[in-house]
């Protein structure tokens, strides 16, 4: 287990190891090879836009500008949402304990998708206090200071416990008037693909 | 627009929209002043000034000793200049753009053992083709959604009143019956699904609920069980 998150539940502290669920661990994963006609690999590179300038990985590096052009250091960088308000830094979720406090059911569970999943070493008792109540966890999550937390869950499945990171879906009730018009979907690209899905 | 042929328990089938998630919460950087700041890449480096190059033909003392004199690992005009179309090109081992590129793979398994050595295969899309989605087996809410993680989500959407029947009663029968369906592709029906050219194969689980007259029908997708990585303590 790598890093560790504290739960703070009925006033008791529960310390817990959490390890990413990656796919290449579990079903292991395909790498993309290119070849050129000699049978040589190949590598992503950037021409520039004139023709003149080959560029190869770590050729760039991102920057930030004001609207006049100025750099603007990192550190000076503060973050508003969609309406202009400012934003709180909020520290890691590693930086304090968290508290258990809101319980959600399935049903609010399943309008987020995992956008990470962690196995948690939890102490006996944690694990039974999350398999004793009625629905789950659910609490803000940052795994480094953000600006904006995800939402997590603390989901039990056959003993184990998990941690996962949700991200809302924004997805409501369709009326019969309200015809449809889906914003297009982008086009998926994978670096890897699952080699064994044999559950069923 | 991207579309779905499913079929419901009756066994009547339909093309239907398949949409995306549409309320991301969004954040804008801004300075001190609160002021937009855009995003900007700029030039480092080119390959004519990489260190593999510069040592190609010299040692690192004689690379040394040209740098002291000329800065051959700076290219003046470039260094710094903001650059923002460029085109993705392959380059040989030789760092020269490479032709008649082909692709293979290289197929490892859990613990890093290469197994297979391949052709680059393509994966259609199978969510809309002449075989609709099956309507599969149903599969309790609650014992079950805690068994994989849903990384990604699809709402269904009628595109008029036909299809609005055809999806309100696909979601009152799972809602009622307080289970997904199991979806899959292919004649035999036991496929994952491929929702583009080259995408994810998935595994998906179609959700209903009602409200009135409205109802929620979500495709859950899902391509990593919720199970421990090390295989000792399952």
């Amino acid at each position: 287990m790598g890093r560790t998150l504290c739960f703070e539940l009925d006033g008791q502290q529960h310390q817990a190891g959490i390890e990413k669920v990656d796919r290449k661990k579990v079903y292991g994963w395909v790498d993309k090879k290119a070849v050129d006609a000699d049978g040589s690999s190949c590598y992503f590179g950037a021409l520039s836009s004139d023709g003149v300038h080959i560029f190869g990985p770590g050729c760039f590096e991102m920057g930030h500008l004001d609207d006049e052009g100025h750099w603007i250091e990192r550190s000076e960088l503060n973050m508003v949402d969609e309406g202009g308000a400012p934003l709180e830094k909020v520290p890691s979720s590693f930086k304090a304990p968290i508290g258990l406090e809101t319980v959600v059911s399935p049903e609010e569970y399943l309008m987020y998708t995992a956008k990470a999943l962690y196995e948690l070493a939890a102490p006996a008792e944690l694990l039974a206090r999350v398999k004793q109540i009625d629905g789950l966890f659910q609490f803000p999550y940052n795994y480094s200071d953000s600006w904006s937390p995800d939402t997590a869950f603390l989901v039990e499945n056959e003993d184990r416990l998990f941690l996962v990171v949700g991200e809302p879906t924004g997805f409501d009730f369709i009326g019969p008037d309200q015809i449809e018009v889906p914003l297009p979907l982008s086009d998926e690209e994978e670096e890897e693909e699952e080699i064994d899905f044999g559950m069923f | 627009m991207k579309e779905i042929h499913i079929t419901d328990s009756r066994k009547r089938n339909s093309r239907v929209t398949l949409t995306s998630r549409r309320h991301k919460v969004r954040t804008f950087s801004v300075d001190s002043e609160l002021r937009p700041v855009i995003n900007a890449r700029f030039v480092k480096g080119t390959l004519a000034t990489d260190l593999t190059v510069l040592t190609k033909n010299c040692s690192n003392e004689e690379l040394a000793r040209k740098m002291i004199e000329n800065d051959p690992e700076i290219d003046v005009e470039l260094f710094g200049k903001r650059i923002e179309e460029t085109s993705r090109i392959y380059l040989n081992e030789r760092n020269e753009p490479a032709h008649n590129v082909t692709q293979r793979e290289e197929v490892f398994s859990a613990d890093g053992t290469l197994q297979e050595e391949r052709e680059k295969r393509i994966l259609e899309s199978n969510i809309n083709t002449e075989c609709a989605l099956n309507w599969g087996r149903l599969i309790p809410k609650k014992k079950f959604y805690n068994k994989f993680a849903f990384t990604a989500a699809y709402q269904l959407a009628h595109g008029d009143g036909l299809t609005y029947d055809f999806l309100f009663n696909m979601a009152s029968e799972l809602a009622e019956k307080d289970s997904f369906m199991m979806l899959s592709a292919g004649e035999e029906g036991n496929e994952p699904l491929v929702l583009s050219r080259n995408g994810t194969q998935y595994r998906a689980f179609l959700e209903g609920r009602i409200k009135d007259d409205k109802y929620l029908l979500m495709v859950h997708l899902t391509n990593l069980e919720m199970k421990p990585l090390k295989k000792e303590d399952a």
